[in-house]
């Protein structure tokens, strides 16, 4: 049980030994030398003054606090928008519902930087909307507080919610419910007691995936959260700080990421998947037609999101030819300025995201066809520890990866700090497990036999492999791909960390451009960012008709 | 090429499911493993196919210990479940698949390849997508894939049962036909007895791991040696055994059971928990209104008329026997709660327990 079928195929046990390694000493060990560094005291001896000082010392709990409370408040938020709209396009059909088809994509290809920006400019205190409505007398509260992030971060989110609950909702037999109801049971007991269950363990999957991203992320809260910091954007500063920080506090507020990702995934592993029912594939419940005035509010419902989902890019676009002076835009103006000034400058930052992206995606490509592969069709001892250690940077945020990556190799007998080689690194783990899931899903519905049938005709297991299987995985690999290529050009949070002079990216310059007030500049750097990520993606969904940033 | 196994251990998830097991496949024979679903008879085809690795014993082709060959150098042909075959080729070059790793030339592969589907009679597809194929066409072009590269050894892994029946019985002749033409030894697994019955020179009867029984199909048939096997090949009505009373002068050997005294001319010996074991089809109603010797008196408890065939379920002394009568010889109607006796065969096996 060890090695299962590992056992009669040397080459796919080396695979595995070798994934299992490369994981263990880029991932694992500087995971576990950050832990190993939170308990040790300035004198290097193990201590737990870190966390002691952490849980007494208010600006650090507070911190702590802060995260967990935008975490749960947007996971709520995100959960209540993306579950009302799921069900509304699942169960009903009405015009435009088609349009939340566009909603993961839109949500893909505008970076969590620019999505922050253009709300500066539209409620911000010079923003659009106070300027117009000034003259009444009236502000809108400051967007640097609880509710700006909130805001902010339920629209970066609310589409993860929306699409667990859709799969859920797509994947309930409609038996069961006619069932139910032929048993005589009303149709709002059947809901809340037949169909709520079942798409329970749905909802959970997607409060975990939006909370875990919320109290990872770093973009929004670095812009917006200056009264309101929050432990990703905490551990950065005291990385950064001048005064060379306090090397046990960094990685004791890191490390307690760690653990409340790694608590978020024993969660998902030992309580959401345990009661996730087996359901017959059946047929999902038939949407239901409605018209008139609820059509119209369900129709004006899914336009509005679209719309605030689509605004951000919107605003960019028009905000990057908009003159200024200093912070102050000029809009109805038009002009090249900001976009000449970001074409003299933005090439290097180009070249180089899309240098670090395109080396992230090659290894992160044939890495994740290789585990996918032993993780579904080598089940064994060796390749659940694989399977384990590929979900692990799910729940790792991108600050917290950089940080350990940064103490792991700037020393010792691996020096990566200060090279390119540092920054694919980061970018291929943390892309790299959305990859391995989208290659395994079609692996799960390929038939073991007809590998088996390769094999027994005399092609060897290898070879058998890339004729037999890897046709069936490609388009979906491709896809994965794709979507690995253009998230990781909006990659930050680790980037922030782990960027050192001449290797800035175009996230790296939008954040920095953001944070000295120069919002045009940024719109026109953001502007080139979502042509870069948009031309490829059109090309591969609609030229190569590639399902990317698809609902499944 | 004769096969055998030998002292074969295997465990599953912690059990024995093989605990030194010794098995030998005669050159040539059609070889049925039979048993029901985890008896292990999958998984002894597929360490012969190369895809289970014993964790102790050794298997041999002819004088060649295989245990460790890789699946690819085999030289095995495989016929699966689930047809298996590769959904973005043409049938043709699924055939041909084989004959390319065998580095024969392309025009003589083609050659070969249409000389199989043409045995199999589906030459006319030979440029469709396997899609395009009825299960039953699938299968035959999945036999044509095994054969086409002579294998020393073909393996056929249940490969009718995701057919419908009439289907089911077309192939059976045309794989048992193919397999004697070419004189390949062949080992099938099942969980059908009637299609074991049909096709086999040999078969083994699999209970959890155990080799129950290896004979031609008449003989087991006729003479089980277990209660499972009596039950698992055919349905058989067990009858337990208290003691063996002296014999009859006519060499018959007399059973006391609970049912009275019951009469076999089969020689095995009687031993503690051994049964009668009796057929369903090998009894009649006797036209005796009162049981004597060897026979079973009871009352009808459930008819089921069938077509060909009716089932009774007669309550007896000895607890529910289940009779089949063909329809056309029982002329006489019988209903729910009639007195019957039954006539029993005379040379009805004596089974172990099993």
């Amino acid at each position: 049980m060890m090695l299962g079928s590992l056992k009669r195929d040397p080459t796919w046990l080396t695979v595995a030994v070798m994934a299992i390694g490369l994981l263990g000493i880029f991932l694992i060990w500087p995971l576990i030398g950050m832990l190993g560094k939170s308990f040790m005291g300035a004198d290097g001896q193990m201590d737990l003054g870190g966390y002691v000082r952490f849980f007494s010392d208010p600006s650090y709990r507070d911190v702590f606090f802060n995260t967990l409370i935008l975490g749960v408040s947007v996971t709520i938020t995100s959960m209540l928008v993306g579950t009302a709209m799921a069900v509304m396009v699942a169960r009903f059909t009405f015009p435009l519902a088609g349009l939340v088809t566009a909603l993961p994509l839109i949500t893909l290809v505008i970076p969590d930087v620019v999505v922050a920006a253009a709300w500066l400019l539209l409620l911000g205190k010079q923003g659009l909307v106070n300027t117009l409505i000034s003259p009444l007398g009236l502000e809108l509260p400051s967007l640097y507080s609880w509710w700006g992030l909130v805001f902010v971060m339920t629209l970066n989110n609310y589409v993860y919610a929306f699409v667990a609950v859709l799969v859920g909702l797509k994947s309930i037999d409609r038996n069961l419910e006619e069932a139910a109801c032929s048993l005589g049971q009303p149709i709002g007991r059947v809901l809340s007691g037949v169909t709520f269950p079942l798409l329970l363990p749905s909802i959970f999957a997607g409060a975990l995936i939006v909370f875990t991203h919320v109290i990872g992320s770093f973009g929004v809260p670095a812009i917006l959260g200056a009264r309101t910091p929050v432990l990703a954007v905490k551990a950065y500063n005291e990385f950064v700080s001048e005064m060379g920080g306090n090397p046990q506090m960094q990685t004791t507020m890191a490390s307690i990421l760690v653990f409340l990702g790694a608590g978020l995934l024993l969660i998902q592993k030992f309580v959401v998947e345990r009661r996730q029912f087996q359901m017959e594939s059946g047929r999902s419940p038939l949407p239901m037609s409605i018209s008139g005035g609820r059509a119209t509010f369900a129709s004006a419902l899914v336009l509005f999101m679209v719309g605030l989902s689509m605004l951000p890019a919107v605003v960019v676009i028009i905000t990057a030819f908009t003159p200024s002076i200093g912070p102050v835009l000029r809009y109805g103006g038009f002009t090249l300025a900001h976009i000449q000034h970001a074409l003299v400058r933005a090439p290097e930052p180009l070249y180089n995201s899309l240098f670090l992206a395109s080396i992230a995606t090659a290894v992160g490509l044939v890495f994740s066809v290789a585990s996918a592969y032993l993780i579904v069709k080598r089940r064994s001892v060796l390749t659940h520890i694989l399977d384990v250690m590929v979900m692990l940077p799910l729940t790792i945020a991108g600050t917290v990866l950089g940080i350990a990556l940064i103490n792991a190799f700037n020393a010792g007998p691996i020096v990566l700090t200060g090279t390119w080689v540092i920054m694919a690194l980061a970018y291929f783990l943390r892309r790299m497990p959305t990859s391995v899931r989208a290659a395994a899903g079609p692996l799960h519905n390929l038939k073991d036999s007809v590998e088996e049938a390769s094999m027994s005709l005399g092609i060897p297991p290898l070879r058998s492999f890339i004729r037999v299987v890897l046709p069936v995985i490609i388009p979906s690999v491709i896809a994965a791909a794709v979507l690995m290529w253009i998230t990781t050009l909006s990659e930050l949070s680790a980037t922030v960390v782990l960027y050192f002079g001449g290797m800035n990216t175009m996230p790296i310059e939008i954040f920095q451009q953001i944070d000295s007030g120069r919002i045009a500049l940024a719109c026109a750097y953001s502007l080139a960012l979502l042509a870069t990520i948009f031309i490829p993606l059109a090309l591969a969904r609609w030229l190569f008709k590639l399902k990317v940033g698809t609902i499944e | 090429m004769q096969v055998s196994f030998e002292s074969i251990v295997q465990s599953y998830g912690g059990q024995n499911l093989f605990n030194d097991l010794d098995l030998t496949l005669p050159s040539g024979k059609f070889f049925t493993l039979l048993g029901p679903s985890g008896c292990g008879k999958t998984t002894l085809l597929r360490m012969l196919g190369g895809f289970v690795r014993p964790d102790s014993g050794r298997i041999l082709f002819g004088e060649d210990d295989v245990t460790h060959v890789p699946v690819h150098r085999r030289g095995v042909g495989m016929v699966f479940q689930d047809y298996a075959l590769f959904p973005d080729r043409s049938i043709l070059a699924n055939v041909c698949y084989g004959l390319a790793a065998r580095k024969i030339p392309p025009a003589q592969a083609r050659e070969r390849a249409m000389a199989m589907l043409d045995r199999v009679g589906l030459a006319a597809f030979a440029d469709r997508s396997p899609a395009a194929l009825s299960g039953g066409q699938r299968q035959r072009v999945a036999m044509a894939r095994a054969l086409v590269i002579r294998p020393k050894l073909l393996l056929l892994d249940e490969p009718l049962s995701a057919l419908d029946v009439k289907l089911r019985v077309e192939l059976r002749a045309m794989i048992r036909d193919l397999q004697t033409e070419a004189g390949i030894t062949t080992v099938f697994v099942t969980h059908d007895q009637e299609e074991a019955l049909a096709m086999s020179d040999l078969i083994a009867v699999l209970d959890r791991g155990r080799i129950v029984q290896i004979g031609a199909p008449r003989d087991i048939y006729a003479f089980p040696r277990t209660a499972f096997a009596a039950d698992f090949v055919g349905s058989a009505n067990l009858i337990a055994i208290e003691q063996e009373l002296p014999g009859s002068e006519a060499g018959l050997r007399r059973l006391k059971t609970a049912a009275g005294v019951l009469i076999t001319s089969h020689d095995a010996p009687v031993k503690p928990g051994s049964s009668l074991a009796i057929r369903s089809e090998e009894m009649l109603f006797s036209t005796a209104a009162v049981a004597d010797e060897g026979n079973l008196a009871g009352v009808i408890e459930h008819v089921e008329f069938r077509g060909s065939l009716t089932g009774y379920a007669v309550r007896t002394a000895v607890g529910i026997i289940r009779i089949d009568v063909r329809t056309i010889h029982d002329g006489a109607v019988r209903r729910t709660g009639d007195s019957v006796v039954l006539a029993l065969p005379r040379n009805a096996p004596i089974v172990e327990p099993s």
